[in-house]
């Protein structure tokens, strides 16, 4: 039995070694594998596969072979296959391994080209060394060049993660291939006829597929296409992995596939592989007769048809998996393991691969669940058989088991709906990819029948399904007050153990909103009372009775408790009748009764018939309604009710309907409901409503309410007329109108005769409590929620009044009540803004002579009246006051962003003062008005609109003058500027003295303006502005005066300059703009000052050392200086001075000193640089020509010092030096 | 000529408790009818007046004619009595008969009952365009047309208030055909339903009850048009028909027959007049 151990104890998945474990016991992987090759069975596509391989190897054609299957199909099993075949074919392969990086691979091949050819250690350690240092070298010089790491030093770090396969890169394949080369070419010389790598699950290698992977790969592919040596490489790859080659990189798949060495093993495993395996291992392991008969041909034969099956296996895994199962039962003895031992296995859950969706294990475990299979072992036993064979189990292989009867019963039975015959015999239909029976209520039935017990029919459960099936249907959801059953979901089990609740809705829209408390219960369960606390109207008790010969009757115990006693299992007379009768054929052999059918729904409810067909679905849905009918009838049908006094015309909910009307109206003959449409409620609330503004004569109906149809319309809280007498109609005997023509309208408001009723108890009994009162309404027939609306009513209409719990006659005012109130009235009239004189005339008529004709109930009505009218006035007037308010505030909000000023502009000219001044008056009175606002913000109601009107138009007031603030914020410097520019110009002409004076007595104008009169003046903006503008006109025209001026002024500047830099030439100004003069002469001054500050800092070249490599310096405290003084002049400001445009002085003073002290400082620097810094320094230009400065230095033999000069200022960036052709 | 117009006040509802109203031997006039379906709180016994509802079953022949010398007086016909004691258990079906009442009440021979084929000829329209969505107009359109070439008259008397006549039938047979707003074959049948046409199709053929009926595909198309039914699922109502209804379906050289041995529902399909 040892040998069956070995094949229990194999495992279904071939682990694959990695590069380390071979590293560590290279023996180890070999004798793991021998023993794995042992058993290998070689599918014959594989085989063919690995001729050509090996053939191809010999041949040296370098070939490629790719082996694709997901987990668990035998990928390294085939490795091994092939690896074992490999070298039984002469060649020296490498075991499969599965490798992290290209430098494990060459690792590997190392370990393994040593262990085999001993004799070439040394050669073999050379050319790995060579792989090594080579790869290692080309990655540290790479380090070197752009990180500056010493070669050396990388070099052995980088070969020590090379030799660890923790580094690869892009270039290590290329070196991989000259490896594989120099081993191969040492394995021929050791005899063997080529060599041989098998990477399994090459998505080890790829790992994350990044770029650098694939370069690698690709090269290693390539590489390997352009060898023409006897070596051959296999691949194995999961078909995800393959995926990510094809998107990635499909240029390597398709160089592998081109060698046709290319095998998806996903659907190579046919029905015989089982058997085939199973006489591999008997070869191999040398099983006995005994031994080799573990399993049977059945066995055998179901297990190839499973392994062919994706959906239902996991293919060879399964395969394994189960044979393990076979030589673990034969080696305790327990015989030849049979299709039924499979299918057990796989119940049981010793088979672990079965197909990740365990159909079998489901399917199967359900049916057996069914008592059909509980009750008969034959027939479990068949099911198990038969579920073994997806492709049919023949009827010979059930006799070989005993099982022919069962199979032949089977076949009678379930065809069709569970079990089909296929070619090959016998199977179940779920087991079918196609071809499953297109009518699933057949199939539903069939199930159904299978699950029937001779107990049942749910003895236990029978009032849980009665309630949660029959209630539905007999008392179906509300959709509105007056149709439908609301409660249905709160019928739950009580302690007593029945199924109570209690359920509100109408079965008779005569009597709407009825309470029944039902109560379904066993047979023998005691009856349930009657609380009070359930406010209901009936009981109705369903008594479950079970037994057969049980009859079906009703007993009216008293008019508040009904019972009806239903014999569930009482078979019905004529079964299904007609169209349904066919349905019988799978309840048999079940008499039909109310509880066969009850159950059969209840089934059929669990039933998940969601993904259906639409057709089929529409079968069961109709099937169901049939049967929901068919049961209503025979649970009530018209005889049941005609032993009672209240016969119905039809049988099942209808007939129940009829029934209950009836003992309805007999209990309550007198009973007029107020819920007689749908929404009653909405329209007595309408109702009631109205009812609160009319006088009282009207509300009792003792006189008609007139008024415009809109007003009677508005009553009733409806915006429009039109539709108001149909409306009207719904009231019934509530309402009634009396005119409805032209726009006139009138109605009267009548009580409810239980209004009425009431009333006169509450009268005759001064008081009665809410609770008597409800009672009262409820007896005499009154649903709940009518009760309550009918005490509304009364209150409304003020036929009674609530005190407390009581209700209670209303009470009449005196006259001196009358009196007091409407002097009160008055008052409240004098503390509003305005109130219609109508008003107070009527308030003061009352007060001082009350019509001694009116009756005092009028009075009453009247002042009632007249304070609902002042209410509503006050209501309007604290309204209005409020949106006044709110108003305000907001007007208040909207002002603050206006509160904005901005600081004048400076320079402002000779007005600089005078704007200031009133900027400061403008942001004072800015301030203030900020707090003002802010104030009346947070003051709440005391933010009045008088408040804020005084305020906004304060805020109006400043918002004009900082208008004008700003347009004279604008106006000074556009003056000043006019004003200079008049004053560049040379005097003389009579049109510039004009415009000149002109200039002046503005000046003076806005001064005096400005002075006298201050932020009032502001206005006075709007004077002078047209007057600039007049001058800048004339200003502009004047463009040869203009001209003149800025070429005398630019002139003078310019040779100025040239004297305080001691330049040859004085430096060219820029042009004059025509446009715009004061641009012109910013650009001059702007010009000269750059010319100074380059000539000024030109100077410091005299001190810069060259001797630093990289970076010009200098030391000498001169340098600082003009640096300094070079800053400045680049600021035309601290040049020139405007008016009149000259040189400064203190800037002359400053450039003049520096000159001194660079002369003294220059003395020890050398003649050469001292030629130099003086022959640049006089051109103002920002170039010079150096050529002209050499050709003059050749002259006094210096030239080479000069351009030495030149190259090492250049060389530390003090200057650049450009060549030109 | 008979009116085209079906009656759109006679729905379902109403036609049910009618019979069973009329079905109570104290209730023999209108009055009578209308006391007892007060006191039963029956949606007919808010009308005012049944006299229209009882022209309608008149026309459909669940009523016995009106005579002079009876009138008031009301009896339920043969046919009557029969779809009666089918609504007294059974709503679904009563309306699937009453359905095919209508559908099979014209006859080509006979010049009555054109309201029936206003119904006929609505039913086959929609069954004919199914999958098709309810057009009302569209609908008395066609039903104009088809009249003026069938008949030779223009401007019958059918407008949309006919239409909602019908549906109301077509709306309450189970399985529905009219969802929402569209129509759509039906993917079964009551087998009732089913034996009812075949035994019509034989009548209107000229065929006694009895006598094998050739299954082609026009008596197929004849079958699946009256019950509403998509001609695929046609042999598996047949189907059960044979189980449960003593239909005999044969099948030979000549092709397939199908035999009823007798009426499911006796002068529920006029016979022909000679």
């Amino acid at each position: 039995m040892s040998s069956l151990i070995s094949i229990a104890n194999k495992a279904p998945i071939v682990a694959t070694f990695d590069t380390q474990m071979l590293h560590a016991s290279v023996t180890t992987v070999r004798d793991v594998y021998a023993f794995h090759a042992l058993t290998y069975v070689e599918q014959p596509i594989v085989a063919d596969l690995r001729q050509r391989f090996v053939q191809a190897v010999r041949q040296a054609q370098t070939p490629k072979a790719c082996i694709v299957a997901p987990f668990g199909y035998g990928k390294t099993a085939t490795a091994i296959g092939i690896w074992d075949a490999c070298q039984q074919a002469g060649l020296l392969a490498v075991p499969p391994i599965s490798c992290g990086s290209f430098a494990a691979l060459a690792q590997a091949l190392y370990d393994w080209a040593v262990f085999m050819l001993p004799a070439y250690c040394t050669e073999l350690d050379d050319a790995y060394d060579t792989f090594l240092t080579v790869s290692a070298d080309a990655m540290a010089r790479r380090d070197e060049q752009t990180f500056q790491i010493p070669f050396e030093q990388a070099r052995a770090s980088i070969r020590d993660k090379i030799e660890r396969g923790y580094l690869d890169f892009d270039d290590i394949s290329v070196n991989l291939v000259a490896f594989l080369e120099l081993v191969t070419r040492l394995t021929q010389r050791a005899g063997h006829q080529g060599l041989v790598v098998v990477v399994d699950e090459i998505q080890q290698l790829i790992g994350n597929a990044n770029k650098g992977v694939l370069v690698a790969l690709r090269q290693l592919i390539w590489g390997l296409r352009t060898r023409q040596i006897p070596f051959g490489i296999v691949f194995t790859m999961d078909p995800d992995t393959e995926r990510i080659l094809a998107d990635r990189a499909g240029d390597i798949l398709h160089r592998i596939k081109d060698d046709r060495l290319y095998l998806d093993m996903r659907h190579i495993y046919d029905r015989d592989f089982p058997a085939r395996l199973w006489q591999q291992y008997v070869t191999a392991f040398q099983l006995s007769e005994d031994e080799a008969a573990a399993i049977d041909r059945p066995a055998l034969e179901s297990l190839g048809q499973l392994c062919e099956r994706e959906d239902l296996s996991n293919g060879p895994r399964t395969v394994i998996n189960v044979l393990q199962c076979v030589a673990i039962r034969a080696a305790d003895r327990m015989g030849s393991y049979t299709p039924i031992d499979l299918v057990n296995d796989f119940l049981n859950g010793t088979i672990r691969f079965d197909g990740d969706r365990g159909v079998i294990p489901a399917l199967v475990g359900e049916l057996l669940s069914l008592p059909y299979f509980q009750h008969s072992y034959p027939l479990a036993q068949v099911l198990r058989l038969i579920a073994a064979f997806p492709r049919g189990c023949p009827v010979e292989i059930a006799s070989r088991y005993d099982l022919a009867h069962a199979w032949h019963e089977l076949n009678n039975t379930l065809r069709g709906e569970i079990v089909t015959e296929l070619e090959e015999g016998l199977t179940l239909i779920e087991l079918q990819r196609v071809g499953r029976p297109a009518h699933r209520l057949n199939v539903l039935l069939r199930r159904y029948w299978m699950q029937i017990t001779d107990q049942q029919l749910f003895a236990e459960t029978a009032q849980k399904i009665f309630s949660s099936l029959v209630l539905p249907l007999i008392f179906p959801p509300r959709v509105h007050d007056l149709h439908g059953w609301k409660g249905l979901d709160d019928v739950l089990l009580d302690a007593d153990d029945r199924y109570a609740g209690m359920l509100e809705g109408t079965a008779s829209s005569r009597y709407p909103l009825r309470r029944l408390r039902v109560v379904v219960m066993a047979d023998s369960t005691p009856a349930p009372l009657l609380r009070p606390a359930d406010d209901a109207d009936l009981v109705l008790g369903f008594r479950i009775d079970l037994r057969t010969e049980a009859v079906s009757r009703i007993d009216i115990v008293s008019d508040t408790y009904i019972v009806f006693h239903l014999a569930l299992n009482r078979a019905a007379d004529n079964g299904l009748r007609g169209g349904l009768a066919w349905i019988e054929h799978y309840l048999s052999p079940q008499p039909i009764s109310a509880a066969v059918i009850l159950s059969l729904l209840n089934y059929l409810r669990q039933e998940q018939i969601d993904d259906a067909p639409d057709r089929d679905r529409a079968r069961i849905t109709d099937t169901i309604a049939r049967l929901q009918e068919w049961l209503l009838a025979d649970l009530f049908p018209q005889s049941l009710f005609s032993q009672t006094p209240f016969g119905v015309l039809a049988a099942g909910t209808s007939g129940l309907k009829e029934f209950l009307h009836q003992i309805f109206a007999s209990r309550w003959p007198d009973y007029q409901p107020i819920a007689t449409y749908q929404h009653w409620m909405a329209l007595l609330d309408d109702y009631a409503a109205a009812l609160r503004h009319v006088a009282p004569a009207q509300r009792v109906g003792s006189t008609v309410q007139k008024g415009s149809k809109g007003n009677i319309a508005a009553l009733f809280r409806q915006k429009r007329h039109a539709g108001f007498k149909s409306r009207a109609r719904q009231y019934g005997d509530l309402l009634r109108i009396e005119q409805w023509t032209g726009t006139e309208a009138a109605v009267y408001f009548t009580p409810h005769p239980a209004e009425v009723v009431l009333a006169n108890r509450v009268r005759t009994d001064g008081a009665l409590t809410w609770n008597d009162a409800y009672q009262s309404l409820r007896s005499q027939g009154f649903a709940v929620a009518e009760a309550r609306y009918v005490l509304q009513l009364m209150l409304a209409r003020a036929i009674v009044k609530q005190e407390g719990s009581l209700l209670v006659s209303t009470d009449v005012p005196t006259d001196l009540e009358i009196r007091t109130q409407v002097q009160n009235l008055l008052e409240r009239c004098t503390q509003l803004v305005s109130v219609p004189d109508e008003l107070t005339i009527k308030l003061n008529a009352l007060i001082e002579t009350p019509d001694q004709s009116t009756n005092h109930s009028q009075l009453v009505w009247d002042v009632q009246l007249i304070e609902q009218q002042l209410e509503t006035y006050e209501t309007l007037c604290h309204a209005e006051a409020e949106a006044r308010h709110q108003a305000a505030r907001q007007r208040v909000l909207d002002t603050i962003p206006r509160l904005t000023l901005n600081a004048p502009d400076a320079p402002l000219g000779k007005l600089q003062h005078h704007i200031t001044a009133v900027y400061r008056e403008l942001e004072e009175k800015r301030q203030k008005l900020l707090a003002e606002a802010t104030f009346l913000m947070a003051s709440g109601n005391a933010c009045s609109p008088e408040h804020v009107e005084v305020l906004v138009s304060h805020v109006n007031q400043w918002d004009t003058s900082a208008h004008q603030y700003g347009r004279w914020n604008a106006f000074a410097p556009r003056l000043a500027r006019l004003q200079t520019a008049v004053q560049r110009m040379v005097k003389g002409t009579d049109n510039l003295d004009a415009l000149s004076s002109q200039l002046d007595q503005v000046l003076r104008d806005a001064r005096a303006v400005l002075s006298q009169t201050g932020m009032v003046a502001l206005g006075e903006i709007s004077r002078f502005e047209p007057v600039l503008e007049h001058c800048e006109q004339v200003f502009q025209g004047m463009t040869d005066e203009r001209q003149a001026a800025y070429e005398q002024i630019a002139s003078q500047l310019c040779t100025q300059i040239q004297e305080l830099l001691t330049f040859v030439n004085p430096p060219e100004p820029p042009p004059y703009y025509i446009e715009d003069d004061e641009r012109s002469f910013q650009a001059l001054f702007q010009h000269l000052a750059d010319i100074v500050s380059r000539t000024i800092a030109l100077k410091g070249l005299l001190f810069v050392q060259t001797e630093s490599a990289n970076k010009a310096h200098a030391t000498h405290k001169v340098y600082g200086k003009i640096q300094s003084v070079a800053q400045q002049a680049a600021d035309p400001s601290w040049l020139f001075e405007e008016k009149p445009p000259r040189l400064r002085h203190e800037a002359k003073r400053s450039v003049q000193d520096l000159q001194q002290q660079i002369a003294r400082a220059s003395q020890k620097v050398s003649s050469a640089r001292q030629y130099l810094v003086r022959s640049l320094s006089l051109s103002s230009a920002a170039s010079v020509n150096v050529a002209m400065i050499l050709e003059q230095a050749a002259r006094q033999n210096e030239s080479a010092q000069i351009l030495e000069e030149l190259i090492q200022l250049q060389q530390v960036g003090a200057l650049s030096l450009k060549i030109e052709f | 000529m008979t009116s085209f117009h079906v009656r759109h006040d006679f729905s379902p509802i109403i036609a049910r408790h009618a019979l069973l109203l009329l079905r109570m031997a104290k209730v023999s006039s209108e009055e009578a009818l209308l006391e007892q379906a007060r006191a039963r709180d029956l949606d007919i016994g808010r009308r005012q007046s049944v006299t229209k509802v009882f022209a309608s079953l008149r026309a459909l022949g669940l009523i016995e004619p009106a005579l002079a010398e009876q009138r008031g007086q009301v009896r339920l016909t043969d046919l009557g009595r029969q779809l009666a004691d089918v609504a007294v258990h059974d709503a679904l079906l009563f309306a699937e008969l009453i359905h095919l009442r209508y559908w099979w009440l014209w006859q080509p021979e006979q010049d009555r009952a054109h309201f029936a084929w206003s119904y006929r000829t609505i039913a086959t329209i929609l069954w004919d365009e199914a999958p098709v969505t309810i057009d009302r107009n569209r609908l008395v359109t066609m039903v104009l047309v088809a009249a003026e070439h069938q008949f030779g008259i223009s401007g019958i008397s059918f407008s949309t208030s006919s239409v909602s006549g019908i549906l109301h039938w077509l709306r309450v047979i189970s399985p529905p055909c009219i969802i929402g707003n569209t129509f759509r074959r039906r993917p079964t049948c009551p087998p009732e339903a089913l034996v009812v046409a075949l035994e019509g199709i034989a009548t209107a053929r000229g065929h006694p009850v009895g006598t094998p009926l050739r299954l082609d595909a026009a008596t197929r198309e004849h079958v699946c048009h009256s019950t509403l039914l998509e001609e695929e699922a046609m042999d598996e109502v047949l189907q059960q028909a044979e189980k449960t209804l003593g239909v005999i379906r044969r099948s030979g050289d000549g092709g397939e027959t199908v035999l009823i041995r007798e009426p499911l529902f006796p002068a529920l399909i006029p016979q022909m007049e000679y």
